[in-house]
């Protein structure tokens, strides 16, 4: 690939980059009790989800910002940022003729079917617009089936219970840093539940997108399968473009009661910011998920091409007997992109199993770690992972960490863990151009051959769309 | 915490060359205001020290009067016991063999103290180390016998602080073995610090072997710099020690250079036993192969902890790191961590780890031979931990270890401990 059309595509803009105009009631910068307080009024909060925001905000103001991980950035000002930010429409719409037109647009040009598009069929779309949710699609037909989902500020009106009951049992309020900032001024996010032995007919789908300039957005997003019930989830982000960084800190929790399946699945395109890596998002998640019961499920699966950090660990608590966690990577950083991600896997059941994939690919300056942890404790009999992390290096400036931990207190589990490095194989590269190929078809057929094992895990509209972010990310990386 | 006191005293009793006093001073100095390390520091997470402080910890005091029965040990030897020469034998002449004090005495050895670094317990060593041993092997030439260096330590609670340097000149050719031990039942505190200068096409087989009393500490330190084409072979061996840690870093600052790291530990009762490795490729076409093999029985804890960094331009490194890792017992523990950080693009770098237990379908199979469950086991877990052994037929010295090694085997087993 000769220079100039490196030098095109790394000019290329950023597809998803426009900024919707709507008026904004913002709150003021910066936090204390009295935002808090605030944000937990205006959503008409009960007093339990005030009092744990505050209790969550007392804890964060005794933690530092971790350092640990191989991201730099500048200090971030947390006086600077609008903790909260909900599009002014007042009441929420009964309908969608009652919804912003604006939005809708938006929605339009990002093609979200937020009308319901038999041609998607199948996907419920519960669409966050910075922080409100404004409208939520097949929910009677999922209302029948006795499943909940909603936007997470009606789970707290509407199923109080369940909200007190699940809400930082897996992710508590102490947890971490960006947890506990995120505990206190959360602003909304998914809430499911399933009930007993329903299987979901269809994905469960949310597109966020962050939109007020220097708004933090802080989902929380929390997942319940009860005993038997069975789940899929697809998150999926694409974000206008900011000058400013912006930050994200979200947290989901996943619980998996006896017997329940709960998949996971993201595709990540939040803005990388430019070619000098300046106006990209700081994507600072925790994700988590447990096992509860015997025979439980949980799957993440991620495909990760934007934001100019990331730093995210999805991870499973395998606590019941026989239940299986499962962790499916593929993290592309170009440019000056930085991504610090990987997975922990906690052994506490009888024949636990676990496995984890990791594919980082590295371009431009761009720096990508694995980090991980494997633990497996004295009483997880038979326990297994197998954990493979490959790193594919393009270009010279480029830079592929592996920093995984295993621990392991219990003589009959058997832990694997394998990683590589390497750039492009020139000789599979001129394997293929011999065979007619051009050089980026061929970078396109190794990058999706290495990527293959991650990719078929991913829902069938999922998979098409990745396999066609990682195409258009990777363009030009290799010359 | 430790007093001060005790440091400092030990200290006032170092009859050095006085060219290096006022170093010591500033060494310590830097150390008590960094303390003893913790867990909270990333690369002391799986270490505790605190028992050091609950130590009524000292320099030795009484000088050994009679030599101690020494095995043979087949080449040049110089053994320590508390920190000061008992014994040698050997026919190098001081110029290329020496205590430390005696190198010193005579001109400090170019690059004397550059590579150790500034962690806290190296800090300590050197302001407290008191005898130790320099090799010097000039240039081109071979040394045909193994150099033995032994360190032993025979009073109780005392810390002891053994310091070597070698500079292996161009294209030189040696073997080095450093022998840790101790008298069983006393606890004391073995701090090493050992250097290692590789100039271009030299070749140093390094063997280090941890052998120390049951109840003792030792916290060591191996710095080796590796200029072009040169070799470094080394083969760590932990047997002993209440909690045994080394350190190795390596710097392959030259291009070609290569490093072989082979290393087994054997951990049983309540003792750990930690190996940390900081491979740095730091020139073009560096190669580095890590094998490491760890038995983990009773409530023993092993560590593999290895990282391999290749900066920018090191184009063509080659690292391979591999730990493999059998828990024999339901309370043992092992915790590893291969990690790669790599920071230029035309390298093949990979690492594997696992953790197991013996497998039964081989159990199974020697048992089907006629072969009885216990000789079964043993045959097994002596196969695994051979894999590493390869520098023992290349040095010659295997029936001197074999012997050694196989009596820290892990002994036999009644059922109720398998899993």
């Amino acid at each position: 690939m000769s220079n100039l059309d490196l030098q095109r595509q790394i000019d290329s803009e950023y597809r998803w980059g426009f900024v919707t105009d709507i008026e904004q009631e913002p709150f003021p910068q910066g936090l204390d009790e009295s935002v808090i307080r605030r944000i937990s009024a205006q959503k008409g909060e009960p007093a339990f989800m005030l009092e744990w925001r505050l209790k969550a905000y007392q804890h964060w103001l005794t933690l530092h910002e971790p350092t640990w991980a191989t991201v730099h950035h500048p200090p971030i000002d947390y006086q600077k940022i609008y903790f909260y930010a909900a599009p002014k429409m007042g009441n929420r719409p009964k309908s969608l003729a009652e919804v912003d037109p604006q939005l809708l647009a938006t929605y339009e040009k990002l093609g979200i079917p937020l009308q319901e598009r038999e041609a998607l069929a199948g996907v419920a779309v519960d669409a966050v617009f910075d922080s409100v949710s404004v409208a939520t699609t097949f929910k009677d037909k999922l209302e029948t089936l006795g499943i909940v989902f909603c936007s997470f500020s009606e789970a707290v009106r509407e199923h109080p219970e369940l909200v007190r009951q699940y809400l930082g049992s897996v992710v508590p309020y102490t947890d971490n840093f960006f947890a506990s900032l995120n505990s206190a001024v959360f602003s909304d996010g998914s809430f499911v539940y399933v009930p007993k032995g329903v299987n979901c007919p269809m994905e469960l789908s949310t597109y966020f997108r962050i939109n007020a300039s220097n708004s933090g957005q802080f989902e929380r997003t929390l997942i319940i399968a009860d005993e038997g019930a069975s789940v899929s989830y697809l998150e999926g982000c694409t974000a206008p473009r900011r000058d400013e960084n912006q930050l994200h800190a979200a947290v989901v929790e996943l619980i998996a009661l006896k017997d329940a399946r709960i998949k996971y699945s993201t595709v990540q395109n939040w803005y990388p910011g430019d070619a000098e890596g300046r106006g990209g998002i700081y994507n600072f998640v925790t994700k988590r998920g447990e096992c509860r019961g015997d025979n439980a499920h949980i799957s993440w699966t991620q495909v990760e091409t934007g934001s100019a950090i990331t730093w995210k660990y999805p991870s499973c608590i395998l606590r019941g007997d026989n239940s299986v966690g499962e962790f499916y990577s593929v993290a592309l950083t170009n440019h000056h992109q930085q991504a610090d991600t990987g997975s922990k896997m906690i052994h506490i059941g009888r024949n636990t199993h676990s496995t984890i994939v990791s594919k980082g690919i590295s371009a431009g300056h761009a720096s990508n770690a694995y980090r991980g942890l494997v633990k497996v404790l004295a009483g997880a009999d038979n326990a297994r992972n197998h954990t493979r992390c490959d790193s594919l290096l393009m270009g010279p400036d480029c830079a592929a960490h592996t920093f995984p931990y295993i621990e392991v207190k219990n003589p009959s589990a058997r832990v694997e863990h394998e990683a590589s490095t390497s750039k492009i194989g020139e000789d599979q590269l001129f394997y293929l151009r011999s065979r007619g190929l051009s050089e980026e078809d061929a970078v396109n057929l190794i990058v999706n051959g290495f990527c293959k094992e991650v990719f078929k895990e991913l829902p069938m509209e999922f998979a098409v769309e990745a396999q066609k972010l990682l195409a258009v990310s990777l363009e030009g990386a290799v010359g | 915490m430790i007093p001060p006191t005790a440091y400092l005293d030990a200290l006032s009793h170092i009859d050095a060359p006085s060219n290096i006093t006022a170093a010591r001073q500033d060494f310590l100095g830097k150390f008590l205001q960094a303390g003893l390390p913790d867990s909270h520091q990333e690369d002391w997470r799986y270490t505790s020290l605190a028992h050091l402080e609950r130590m009524p910890l000292h320099a030795p005091e009484a000088m050994p009067e009679t030599l101690p029965a020494l095995e043979d040990y087949p080449g040049a030897l110089l053994a320590y016991s508390d920190d000061r020469l008992v014994w040698q034998d050997t026919t190098l002449p001081a110029t290329v063999l020496s205590t430390l004090s005696d190198a010193i005495g005579s001109g400090m050895p170019a690059a004397f103290g550059s590579l150790a670094g500034n962690g806290s317990l190296t800090q300590l060593n050197a302001a407290l180390w008191r005898e130790g041993a320099c090799l010097r092997v000039p240039a081109g030439e071979r040394l045909r016998q193994p150099v033995f260096l032994r360190f032993a330590a025979a009073e109780p609670d005392a810390m002891l602080y053994p310091r070597v340097f070698i500079h292996m000149a161009v294209g030189s050719d040696a073997i080095l073995v450093e022998n840790f031990l101790g008298d069983p039942g006393i606890e004391y505190w073995q701090n090493p610090v050992t250097e290692i200068i590789l100039e271009a096409g030299a070749r140093l087989t390094h063997l280090r072997i941890i052998e120390d009393s049951k109840l003792a500490t030792h916290t060591g330190l191996t710095a080796v710099h590796q200029a072009s084409d040169s070799s470094y072979r080394a083969l760590n061996l932990t047997l002993g020690g209440q909690v045994a840690r080394h350190e190795l870093k390596l710097t392959l600052a030259g291009a070609g250079a290569e490093a072989r790291l082979d290393g087994v530990f054997i951990v049983e009762g309540r003792r750990s036993a930690e190996q940390h490795l900081r491979i740095v490729h730091l020139a073009p076409r560096g190669n580095s192969r890590t094998f490491y093999r760890g038995l983990a029985d009773g409530r023993g804890r092993g560590v593999f902890d290895g990282r391999v960094e290749v900066r920018a331009h090191a184009d063509g490194s080659d690292a391979q790191q591999s730990s493999r890792n059998l828990l024999l017992s339901p309370h043992a523990e092992i915790d590893a961590k291969p990690q790669l950080e790599i920071y230029a693009d035309d390298v093949k770098c990979s690492h594997g780890a696992t953790v197991g237990s013996l497998d039964e379908d081989a159990l199974f199979y020697l048992r089907s031979r006629g072969i009885d469950s216990e000789t079964a086991r043993r045959l097994l877990l002596e196969a695994f931990v051979g894999e590493a052994l390869g520098l023992l037929d290349d040095t010659g010295l295997r029936d001197w270890m074999m012997p050694r090694l196989l009596a820290r085997m892990p002994r036999s087993h009644s059922e109720e401990s398998r899993p």
